[in-house]
This record gives structure tokens, sequence and C-alpha cells, in this order.
């Protein structure tokens, strides 16, 4: 008996343990997370729209010193910088997800969600790459099968990458819509709700922004940058712009709007150009105390460029939680009418005349009327002749120097700057930083290798620092 | 299913043994010399875990299976004896005092007491007097220094800070891994996670280890298991070494109470050394409103603070606990209820723990034992928040300048005095930007022994350890961080549940008279489940109502894990004439965190001791009268984290109503398999001169491969972090004890224990392509980097430049450039991403020496622990010495201003490729914004920037005790009562300028060691306990 009951209870236990095991041991599927055949192109549009922005803002984050329109960081003294803030949110989210959005959007013929997938990849490879030169694209984003990407040169990202996607962009947006009742319109759109016209329209600002570009590598291309402005926006309301909300604010609201403690302030250029002491002499821009504020609302005082915030008591102007561009539910804008049309004044100003200066106008008036400046104000400034000095009188600093202020905090800045190369001529008063800490003080002209990729990839091409031009301002 | 398992097994043991007679030996124990019975005396039966402890009569009552068993007496001061039952049912044992503790007996893996002398492999014990001493809330740090090979260091001064304990060295360099050992209580393991807040690297808060919850009153003694071949039976989980708690049990005879009380005084230790020369202000200029002292000097008869005499008060604890223990031959009890009550040296800081503990066992039959424990714990604090970054009571305090009086700060409307607007005032803000904590945890466990027959005993034993730790994370708006989303709340219930389930089958015969076997085959069942629901918000509704229902703003995650772990083992012991001992172990374990096809994997150890004095013949000899040579290896897997393998996506915080989802930044391979630790060891343990001096030496060789590592990759792959099996480190280490009887007299005893540790990392492959992992890049300064052929733990930075070549005659001089000192070589054009090794974080060697003297009825103990080298990164000096970012000139070094200097250096007239190195005889200005201020003048450089060594010697512990005569308390009802006077770290040296160097900035648990400087600083106290036995 003794024996019975103990080979019953040592079989049952063997028994129990090689069935119970099993269920026991499968339990390492996350319950909290999602699986990758559970989501759909919809899901991914909206966080592809929200890193795209955090790449255009990251770019500006910092970069927005080299271009002068802020200053009074370390970084503003050159100190070798790797533009983290773009890099980080390019490969690690904005690239992964709209790359997600394309394959999968092509496999379903969905050519309305990739259309909008690929002008987003595009506007962020032209800016991240004219900020690095040679970057990751082809090997990028292979996860465990390309462990050490190699970098694609500026040449191939410009010549063929980049012209490809936003070929692609504005076929796969002029296709027929999507079988597949729940993909025929774009859902989870936060800019153009799903139209596809204004999305068409950004893809040809797109591509007249990137043949403005070469356009110093082939001039015939200028021609090409007005045709494109052509097909673009009509207006500003078709701007690409992200709006924020009160609980998910601006960028810039919470790096430099809501802070007390402000750790960039807007730079001695920039203000000066607008308070009528410097290019603009007795001409105060409308604008000026929408894009910063003044302690002493009559008079504007920026940072030195190179100054350490803190260093000068006298200045006295920051960006607040009221400045337009700073305020929790600002757009954070990416691609504007107003930058179009100065692209097509400065690509027509040799060709056509009349239509470079109407265009030039067409641009200031734009700028002003987004951000609410009165008719009035608008009128009476277009009337000052240092603003309206005729097609005929029409210079090419004059449509740059405009173009400076209605992209304020934009990075397509940056390259306007460095294809004229700084020239005092076009940017009149723009000085080198007082404090410089890259050997022999240049211009900067590029983005240091990102801090993250010397140590995990062993495939980097030699970087220059960051007083070596990149290929493509170097003619 | 997971209960239904443990039901089933709980009926196989009870059904499948029948039961037998078995009979009963009953005893007293007595001094030789005294002939005064010893209470407290350990009787084990060999071969197994039963044991008791005699009353306070001396007596004992223990029951055995056969006259063949043998029962092993043992007790501190007093040599051991082994005595075969025979026929015999009453015994009267004499134990001969001895300071000798050769034969002791020590707690294995499983709760099993084995002797000493037969372990092939180095377990240390710490008994409860030992913990007592110290009166640690936190009884780990009462084993500070006092176990070669374990590094044990508190994180911070806070009450309720967590305690980390590393033994033998990182096996992982996963910076997310967990080094921390296995923590087992009365045969159960149980969590010792720290569940720091923001995840492994936050550095916000102040966080407990769990192990910190149990009472160190309950504790008997402490056992740990250094190397894989001790802890190898406890499977993977033990990888890093093992923790045995044995806790307080019943004994049977009279009912015995103890009530011990105590009360400290806590001060905070070294603080860095501020300037106190210069006011508010910038560039020499007084502004009032600038956080910086960078003004002109500070006129004679202005008022001057040294700020961290006025950010720290004194704290204190309390502790009070009352136990009680009692029972007769058949069944046992303890009860225990300890309370903790802590102040912390910072406003706004406190810990308190309640402690409730039952314990019993039943002799049911004479073959059959029943036991079981309960503890209910409930921990709760608060601490104000601290950090890295520039947010943070000590980071704020640290750049306060010296003519502001901090304790000033409360408008009469309630709202703060800030006297500008970088820094909130310190005390406004640790009662503005806190944690509240509160566990409530039950330990428990029933288990029962059952006697098959003579030699064959079955055990089961099921625990479960529960607990839930609700967290409140507040930032009020009226903070400069809590400003810009108008406050900020967080709550958050962490749940941890694990059950164990441990089967024992042993088998313990005498084979011939020389030959003795103990096989032990076993099941070990693991499921650990944790719940994470987190909820925070922003945008405060009613500005000073602190409740998660006041926000405008929500999001709540939750993040559950669950794992479970089947191992099944053998244990096979040999012993030849108690003179050779071998000890054969297999365990294969299953783990669900791996893939299916890796996920079951067998490790094996093997491990000897021979006493050749024994088989020499020279145990009578006066000179070596022991030895004892020992030699192990073994291997123990680990498996992954729960839910590493592949990739997942998330949800993003909703955004204008629409919730996007992204894909995690991490993947983890398909074909993960267990990382392995292999450890080698070999020690010698030696008696001379009468066994009055001892030696122990030991050296092993532990080696981790497979390493589940997720290793930082590109960005451009998409991903951020790749789990992978790779790398392999070795750890070298060397332990020495030695212990001393310096005195053996009656009334007078003199006993001195020295112990030393040096250990050797070395990192011997990484992942194919993989050329170093940096650790904390986001600090550009110095970064730890894990390379090939370097040490875990390695720092890289840019030192000043030195003149390189040997022939020169100013070799070694600094090189100066424009009249300031250059750093990186940046003078010859090397880029700041070659940066250069400056030292490491892990000491050269350490140890700890303790003496214990006893005269008549006073005790008086010392113990002194000290390390060699390790460098360490004081995050706080670069707050204290800078000028841009934040940074503020507070520290004493920059009193050194407003002059002209002339740097000691060599400065080069040539070129780069030929330099002609000239004395420097330029002239500069020294100020804050022409030095201080300047990256490449002075903050880049490690020598300025708070990387220092971290070498020290400290008074860790010293305790006075005195026992009240018998003969004056024999008319009171109390059979003895004891005072004691004890200090904690009272006194350090150390080459380091700055708090504390014992300290870790990422908390316990963390695998980032060095950086300091950020927590509240390590505290000095003094302890006065009164301790009653009735």
């Amino acid at each position: 008996m003794k024996r019975l009951l103990r080979k019953i209870s040592i079989a049952a236990f063997v028994l129990f343990s090689a069935s119970s095991c099993d269920n026991l041991l499968d339990v390492n599927v996350d319950p909290g997370r999602i699986s990758a055949d559970q989501i759909t192109v919809p899901n991914l549009l909206p966080s592809a729209i929200r890193f795209t922005a955090n790449v255009q803002f990251g770019a500006a984050q910092f970069g927005a010193q080299y271009p002068q329109y802020l200053g009074g960081q370390a970084i503003s003294q050159y100190t070798p910088y790797g533009f983290d803030q773009l890099w980080r949110p390019l490969y690690s989210d904005a690239l992964p997800s709209l790359q997600e959005i394309i394959s999968r959007a092509e496999a379903l013929g969905a050519y309305n969600y990739s259309g909008i997938a690929k002008v987003m990849l595009a506007m962020n490879m032209l800016t991240a790459s004219a900020i690095y030169g040679d970057l990751p694209y082809t090997e990028a984003n292979k996860g465990t099968a390309i462990l050490n990407p190699c970098y694609d040169t500026m040449q191939q990202l410009y010549e063929v990458h980049i012209p490809q996607l936003i070929n692609s962009a504005i076929e796969d947006l002029q296709r027929p819509l999507p079988e597949l009742p729940n993909l025929r319109t774009v859902r989870n759109d936060y800019i153009y709700n799903g139209n596809l016209d204004n999305w068409r329209r950004a893809a040809f600002a797109l591509r007249a922004r990137y043949n403005l570009q070469m356009s110093i590598k082939n001039p015939s291309l200028l021609a090409a940058a007005a045709a494109d402005v052509d097909r673009a926006f009509t207006g500003f309301s078709q701007d690409l712009d992200l709006i924020y909300e009160a609980n998910i604010q601006n960028p810039w609201w919470s790096f430099l709007g809501n802070p007390v403690n402000k750790t960039q302030q807007p730079t001695s250029f920039i203000t000066n150009m607008m308070n009528g002491t410097a290019q603009y002499p007795g001409l105060v821009d409308p604008r000026l105390p929408l894009y910063m504020s003044s302690s002493n609302p009559n008079e504007f005082r920026g940072v030195v460029p190179g100054r350490l915030v803190g260093d000068d008591p006298t200045v006295n102007v920051n960006l607040t939680a009221t400045t337009w561009h700073s305020r929790n539910v600002a757009p954070l804008q990416m691609l504007t009418y107003a930058e179009a049309q100065f692209i097509k004044a400065e690509a027509l100003l040799n060709s056509n005349r009349p239509a470079a200066y109407e265009a030039y106008v067409n641009g200031i008036r734009a700028s002003m009327t987004k951000l609410g400046v009165s008719g009035d104000a608008i009128n009476s400034y277009l009337q000052n002749t240092l603003v309206s000095m005729g097609s005929s009188n029409l210079q090419l600093r004059d449509i740059m120097m405009q173009k400076y202020i209605a992209l304020y905090l934009q990075m397509e800045t940056w390259n306007d700057m460095r294809r004229y190369q700084y020239d005092p001529n076009i940017y009149p008063g723009l000085n080198k930083p007082v404090i410089n800490q890259i050997p022999g003080e240049p211009w900067i002209q590029r983005s240091n290798i990102a801090d993250d990729e010397p140590g995990t990839n062993t495939c980097i091409p030699v970087i220059p620092n960051q007083g070596v031009k990149l290929w493509l301002f170097d003619n | 299913m997971k209960k239904n398992l443990l039901a089933v097994l709980l009926l196989w043991v009870m059904a499948v043994v029948p039961a037998m007679a078995q009979s009963v030996i009953t005893g007293k124990v007595i001094d030789s010399d005294t002939k005064e019975e010893l209470p407290g005396v350990n009787v084990v039966l060999r071969g197994t875990n039963r044991a008791t402890v005699t009353d306070i009569n001396g007596m004992f009552s223990v029951s055995v299976p056969s006259q063949e068993s043998v029962l092993v007496f043992s007790f501190i001061g007093y040599g051991t004896r082994e005595i075969r039952v025979g026929n015999q049912t009453n015994l009267e044992i004499t134990l001969e005092p001895s300071i000798d503790n050769l034969s002791e007996f020590v707690v294995t893996a499983f709760g099993i007491a084995q002797e000493r002398k037969s372990l092939g492999y180095a377990v240390q014990e710490i008994d409860n007097k030992l913990i007592l001493e110290t009166n640690q809330p936190n009884a780990l740090n009462a084993l500070r220094g006092r176990i070669a090979g374990v590094n044990i260091t508190s994180s911070s001064g806070a009450p309720g800070a967590g305690t980390n304990i590393i033994i033998r060295g990182i096996n992982s360099l996963n910076p997310n891994a967990d080094n921390q050992p296995l923590f087992v209580i009365d045969g159960i393991p149980i969590s010792n996670e720290t569940n720091i807040t923001g995840g492994r690297g936050g550095a916000n808060f102040t966080n407990t280890n769990r192990a910190a919850d149990i009472n160190p009153d309950d504790i008997e003694s402490i056992s740990i298991l250094k190397g894989p071949a001790a802890s190898v039976l406890y499977g993977l989980r033990a990888a890093n070494g093992a923790v045995i708690i044995t806790t307080k049990s019943g004994k049977s005879g009279k009912t015995t109470f103890n009530f011990r009380t105590t009360t400290s005084i806590d001060q905070v230790g070294k603080t860095p050394p501020m300037q106190q020369r210069y006011l508010r202000g910038f560039n020499g200029l007084y502004n009032p409103t600038d956080y910086r002292a960078d003004g002109p000097p500070i006129p004679a008869g202005t008022p001057v603070f040294n700020q961290w005499d006025e950010t720290f008060n004194t704290g204190n604890t309390f502790q009070n606990n009352f136990s009680f223990s009692g029972g007769s031959d058949k069944a046992t009890f303890y009860g225990s209820l300890g309370r903790l009550d802590q102040t912390g040296i910072l406003p706004n800081s406190n810990f308190e723990r309640t402690n409730l503990k039952i314990a019993g066992s039943l002799k049911a039959t004479d073959k059959l034992t029943l036991d079981g424990a309960a503890t209910f714990i409930n921990s709760n604090g608060v601490n104000p928040r601290m950090g890295i970054g520039g947010a943070g009571v000590i980071s704020y305090a640290s750049r306060y300048a010296p003519d502001v009086n901090l304790r000033d700060f409360i408008n009469p409307d309630g709202s703060q005095i800030r006297y500008s607007t970088i820094l909130d005032n310190p005390l406004y803000f640790a009662q503005n930007a806190f944690q509240e904590e509160n566990v409530n945890r039950i330990l428990g466990n029933i288990g029962a022994t059952y006697m098959i027959n003579d030699w064959l005993t079955a055990s089961y034993r099921a625990g479960i350890d529960q607990y839930t730790d609700k967290r409140f994370i507040l930032t009020s708006p009226t903070t400069l961080i809590g400003a810009g989303s108008n406050g900020s709340i967080n709550e958050q219930i962490i749940g941890y549940q694990e059950i164990n389930s441990n089967f024992l089958l042993t088998a313990d015969r005498r084979l011939s008279d020389d030959f003795n076997m103990t096989i032990t085959l076993g099941n070990q069942v693991t499921t650990i489940n944790t719940t994470n629901l987190n909820a925070s918000g922003s945008n405060f509704v009613i500005p000073d109502f602190w409740s998660i229902n006041n926000l405008s703003q929500y999001q709540s995650r939750s993040f559950p894990t669950s794992r479970s772990i089947i191992g099944v083992f053998g244990d096979a012991k040999f012993d030849y004439r108690q003179t050779v001992f071998l000890n054969i172990t297999g365990r294969n374990d299953w783990s669900s965190t791996l893939p299916r096809q890796n996920r079951s994997f067998f490790y094996p150890s093997v491990s000897m001791s021979y006493i050749f004095t024994e088989s020499l013949k020279l145990s009578s000899s006066r000179f070596l009268s022991y030895g004892k040579l020992r030699g192990s290896f073994a291997e123990v897997g680990k498996d992954a984290a729960p839910f590493l393998i592949g990739n997942y996506y998330s949800t993003l915080v909703p955004f204008r109503g629409i919730v996007g989802v992204a894909r995690d930044n991490t993947i983890g391979s398909e074909n993960l398999r267990p990382e392995r630790t292999r450890g080698l060891e070999f020690g010698v343990d030696m008696g001379l001169f009468n066994n009055r001096l001892r030696l122990d030496a030991n050296y092993a060789i532990q080696t981790s491969i497979d390493q589940i590592v997720p290793i930082p990759v590109s960005r451009a792959t998409g991903f951020t972090n790749y789990v992978t099996n790779a790398g392999e480190i070795r750890n070298n280490i060397w332990e020495l004890t030695a212990d001393i009887a310096l005195i053996q007299k009656k009334d007078f005893s003199w006993n001195s224990i020295l112990n030393w540790s040096r250990l050797r990392g070395k990192v011997i492959s990484l992942p194919e392509g993989l050329d170093q992992i940096t650790f904390q890049p986001e600090s550009p300064w110095v970064k730890q980097r894990v390379q090939v052929g370097g040490r875990p733990g390695d720092w890289y930075g840019w030192p000043l430049s030195r003149v390189e070549d040997r022939n020169s005659p100013f070799f070694g001089e600094l090189i100066i450039v424009n009249g300031y000192p250059d750093v990186n070589n940046n003078w010859r054009g090397v880029p700041l991403a070659e940066d250069s090794y400056i030292g490491n974080a892990f000491p050269d060697w350490e140890g700890g020496w303790n003496n214990s003297i006893r005269y008549k009825n006073l005790e008086f103990s010392f113990l002194f622990t000290f390390r060699k080298g390790g460098y360490v990164f004081d995050i706080n000096r670069r707050m204290r010495y800078g000028q841009a970012g934040g940074e503020a000139p507070s520290g004493a070094e920059t009193e050194l201003r407003n002059r002209l200097v002339v740097f000691n250096g060599v400065t080069n007239t040539g070129t780069i490729e030929n330099p002609n190195w000239v004395p420097n005889e330029r002239p500069v200005p020294i100020s804050v914004s022409e030095l201080y201020g300047q990256a490449f003048r002075y903050r880049l450089a490690s020598e300025f920037n708070g990387f220092q060594e971290a070498s020290w010697l400290r008074l860790q512990n010293v305790s006075l005790n005195y026992t009240l005569p018998t003969k004056l308390i024999s008319k009171t009802p109390f059979t003895s009562i004891t005072a004691s006077v004890t200090g904690n770290n009272l006194w350090l040296t150390t080459p380091f300028i700055g708090f504390d160097p014992e300290q870790s900035a990422y908390g316990p648990g963390s695998n980032v060691f060095g950086y300091v400087g950020t927590n509240v600083p390590a505290t000095r106290s003094v302890f006065f306990g009164l301790n009653f036995n009735f």
C-alpha cells in the first residue's frame, strides 16, 4: 500500500511538472507593449510627424547660434558641437518611423501615406545632410543586419537619394487613392488633416528649396526652383507647420520661452537688423516685439555673438512665453510660403526682376501677416524705401536680409549664409563671434561628428573639423 | 497553475513519507571550567539543517533518526564537540573555552550548516552580536569592512538610503545589469531589488535596497557565499554570490524576553571647503540678484555663512525592539516587534520602519517537523530631490553665495525668498521637491522536514515575498524646475511577488568507518511577477494642493514583468576520515526569459578540501596546529531580464487628441544564450601557535562569458541598443584574513582580525565590431569606458598636457599655452574625441581591521576600514568651481582669483613636430571669468573638474558595551542588562576634497560606479543603547 502510494505520487509529480513547465516558462511576452503585427500605418503617421518636428527643432535648438539668431551659450563660442539634438531624433525616431510608413504603405498601395512620409523624410535628410555632409542613408535603419552602417557622401545624397525621394513623393501624391477603404483618407495627420493637395504643394516647396541649394553647383536649377515655387504653396495657410497645444508645448517654449533661466538670447545681429539701428536705419520692424521681448520696450539690445548670457548686463531681450515663436501653442515652422517666395525672388533676380521683386514683397507680407502684424503696420513698413526699393534697385542682399528675418530660428538660413560664405556684402554687419575655439578661428561650416557615433559605429568616415567646408558649399 | 504546483509538491512530500519512529535526545551543555550552564549553544544534527539552541539553563532537546546520528555542539568562544548519540538519551556536554573557531559551523546553501573545515570554497559568517554592535538600521552596513572580497557601500547619508553590495567584482558589464548577490532568508530567496526612481541610472531620489526592510534584531547570522562554488546550488540568481540570512527562531525552555533600545545623534561628515571672501555679483561687481559669488571681496563686518552648516541639521535615529522566545520539546515560538524612526540631516527627510515577526516550529511526530515564519514590514520615508543635474538640494546649496543667509528663505506670505532666478533655496526646495515612499511587505515561509529513515530526510519549503511600494513624487510649481510645467506629480505603485518552492531529499550515510557520504537532490521553482503602475502629470489647478487629482494633464503607464525559473540539482559530499572532503554538484535551470531553444542549461561544480595537518599528524604541533588546503571549480549560468528578446512598439503621449505608436529603440537577439560565470579558487587555512593566529588566504579567478549586454549601437541602425551575448570579463581576487588572539585570559581578552582584498577586473573581449562601450557620455568631461584589455570602471578624460618626451629636461612639466595650462595635448592638435586614460573607479585594494577587547563585563571594539586608490568624479565640484552654465565659483579653490599668476610649466617656442620648451614666464590674470569659467582653461581638465583619488582610512565603528554584574541585578526580574555606546564613521582621512567619497550618484544596484557628490553626504553618528534580557 505504502509503496503504491509512493509510486502514484511520484508519477503524478513527474507528469504534472512536465506539463506545467511549459506553461510556467512561456511568459516572456511583454503584455505592456505592442508587437509589430498589431500596428497600422495610421498608428505610425502621428509619431512620424512629431518626430519630424523634433528633427527640425533639434537642428535649430543649438544650431540657430551659427546663423546668429541666438547666442549666449558655450556653443556660440564655437565649442565643437555634434548636433546631437538633430542626430538622435533623426536616426532613432524619425527615419525608422518614416521608412516603416513608406514600406508598409507601398506594400498596401497606400501611396497617399507613402507620399507624405517621403516629403518628411526628404526634408529631414536635406536638413541633416546640409549640416553633417556625409550621412548613413542606404545602410541606415537596417537593424541588426547592418550594425555598422557606412555613410553615403553628401554628393550621393544630394545628387541621387534626396532628389529621388522628393520626386517619388510628388509621384506618389499624384497617384490614385488606395483601394482599402480605411486607407483612402489619410488619418491622424496633424499638419494638413489629410489634405493631399497641400502635401503635394509642400513637396514642390521642398524641391524648390533643394534646387536653390543645388544651384550653386548647377545654376540652371534656379529656373527649376522658381518653377517649383509656382506649384508650391499659394499662401501661408498652407505652411508646413506643426501646431502645438497647451499640454505638449512647442519645444521653443520649453527650451527658452518658459524657463526662468534663459540659456540663449537673441543676438545683436538680428536685434539690430530689426530695431532700426543697423541695416535698416530708423526703420523698426513691426515683428520685433513679436520675435523677442525686451525689459525696456523702447530699446532692444541683443547678445553679441560669442558672449555668454549674463556677461553684459545691458542685454535685455529674450524669447518668452508670449513671443510668437516660443508660445506654448506656437506652430513650429518647417517649410513656409514666405520661404518659397524668397526662393523665387533669389532664383529670378538675374532673369526676371519684376517677378523677383513681387516674390520678395510677397515673402515679407506673408511673414508679417502670419504673425498677426496689422495691415497698417505692414503697409507702413513696406512703404519705407529701405524695403521697397523697387524692382530695378532690388539687390541680392535685400532678399537675403528679408529672408533672414522671415526665417527666424529656422536652420535653412544657415544654408543661405554658407552658400554665400557669410559674405558681409550680402549680410551687412555680420561679424564672427568674439570667441571661437576651432583652430584658426574660421567661420563654422558644418557639424562636428555626432557624439554618439565614435565608439558605436566602426564605419565612420574621416570628419574634418568644423571649419572645413562641406561638399555643397565648397566651390 | 503555479500555486497548484506548490500544492502538489507539498502533498507529494506528505504522502510519500510514511511515519516512522525516532528518538529524542535531551541534555545540558556546561562550561568545562566554571561548570556554568551555557545558553545559546548551537546543536546541529550533522549533515542536515536540523538544529536547535540551548536554553537559558543550557538545556536542549533534539530528535535524532538513529544511534548513528552525530550531534555537533558549537558556541562562540568555545571549542566545538561532536558526539555520536549511541544509546544515550540524556547527555551532559562540557565545552572548553577556546578562541579557536576552526571547527565552527557555517550556514551554506539551503540553510545547511556545514563544518567550515569541510568546505572547498570561501564562506564568511557574521553573527548577530556584530550586527547589533554597529546599530545600523540597514543590516548590510554592519558588514562593511568585515568581509574580504566584499565591497559594501552606502549610497548616501539619507535616512533609508540603499546599500550596494558587490561580491568579488562586477560580473556583468551591462549598465542595467544587477551585480548584486542573491539574498536568501531562512532558505527562501527574497528581493533585494532597488527600484530606482527613473530606472537604473536614475539619480534624483534616495531609494532603499529592499533587504534593508529586514530588522537587524531578527537576524541570527549572515553568511556570505562568495564565489560560484558556494552559491551554485541556488542557481542562476546567485551568479553574483549569495547573502544567506538566518533569522532567530524560538528556543525551547523558559520563555525569555529581550528589549533593546538605542538612540543616535547623526551629523554630516566631511563637507567641501567653500570660499568665504567674495560677494554675489559678476566680474567683481556687486549684484545682489546674481547667483554667482563673483562680486567684490566681502567687506569686514558683513555676516558670512558656511552654507553647509546652514543646510544640514542634526539627525536622530531611534530603534526599539522587543522580542520573546520560548517553547517546549515539541514546539517553539518566537515573536518580535521592532520600530525604527530616523530623521535625516536635511529638512523633510526621514525614514520609519515597523517590523513584526512570528516564527514557530512543531515536532508533529518524531519524524515530522513543521515550521513557519511570517514577517510583516512597513517602511516609509521622505527624501528631497537630489541628483546629478543642477536641480537638487546639494547642488543648490553648493552654489549659494556666502553672503546670503540661506536659512532666511520664507516670506511672510509663505512664498520663497529667492535671491536669484537661477537657484532655489535648498531648504525651501527640500520641502517642495521630494519623494515619499511607503512599502508594505510580507515575507512568509512554511516548511516541513520528514525523516524517512535513519539516513534519508525529505524537506520542503515554500516561501513568498510580496510587497507594494507606493511612491509619491512632487515637484511644486513654486520651484524653478516645477515652474515650466506648473508643477508635476508622479505616483507609482510598484508591486513585487516572488514565490519559491524548494524540495530537498538528503541521504546521509556512513559507508564505512572512514568514509561518509551525503547526497542531496533538489528541485526549486521560482516565479517572480512585478507590476509598476505609474501615473504622472503636470499643471496644477490649485497651486498648493498636493494631490494627483489636482492636475490638468495626465499620463499613465504600466510596466508588468514576469519571470519563472525551474531548477533541478544534485549535490554529493564525500569525506574520508574527516580529512579529505569532496563535493560535486550539478544544476539544470530552465528560465522563461531566454528563447525557447536556449532556455535549458546545465552547470556543474566540484570542490575539495584537505586537512593536511590531520594526515601529517601535525595537529599536536604547537607551531602549525591546523592546516587546510581547498580548491574548487564551478560554473553558474545566468538568464536575461524579462522581455528582452525581439522588438516592441509603444504608444506615445497623446498629442492633440491623437496617440501615435513608435518602435522601441532596443532590439534583442532571438538567439540569446545564458550568460555564464566560471570560478576557480584556491585557498589555504592555517592555525598557528596553538591556533592563536589563524591565517586564511584565498585566490579566485572568476570569468563571466557570453554576457547579455544591451550594446549601444549606432543610432543609424534605427536602434540605440542591441541585446546580445557579448564579451567576457575576468576578475582575479586575492582575499587574506588574519585572526589573532593577542590576549587570552579569563577576564581579559583581545582579538584582532585583519582582512584585505585586492580585485583586478579585466575585459577579455567585447562583441565583434564593438571597440568600446562608453557609459555616461552625457557628462562630456569624464566618462567610463569599457574596452578590450581595460578594466571595468576605467575612466577616460582630458588631462592637463605635459611634456611627454622623456629625454627632455622638462619631462612631466605642464604645457602652457597663452599663459594657461593646455588640456589633452590640444597644443598639438589632438582632438577631444581622443580621450586619455585617467584612472579606475575601483580601489587597488581595500580591507578592514577589527579589534574586540573584553575586560570582565566591559567590551570594547573598534573597526578601521581602508581603501587604496579608486578614482571618483565629484559631480558637485564642477558646480562649485565653475562660472558658466549654472555653475558658481563658491568652492574654496576659487579664492585664488583677481590676481596675476605665472603658471609653473613650459611653453613651446618651436614647432609641433620639434617643440622647443622654455619655462613659462607669462603672467596671466586669474579671475573667475578668465580661468574658472573657461572650459578649455579649467573645466575640462580632469585634474580640475572634480576627478580625484578616493583612498581613505576611516574609523568605521567603535563600540563600548558594559554588562551589569549578575549580582547587581539578581534581585531584579532581569537576567542581564547591557549598556552601550557606539560611534559610526567618526573619523576619516582621505586626500579627496569634497564630501565623503563613499557615495553613489546612481544609487544601489546601479552598475555605474565612481560618480559622487550629488547625494546626501555620509553622516557620522553616536548611538546610546540599552539591552535588557528577562
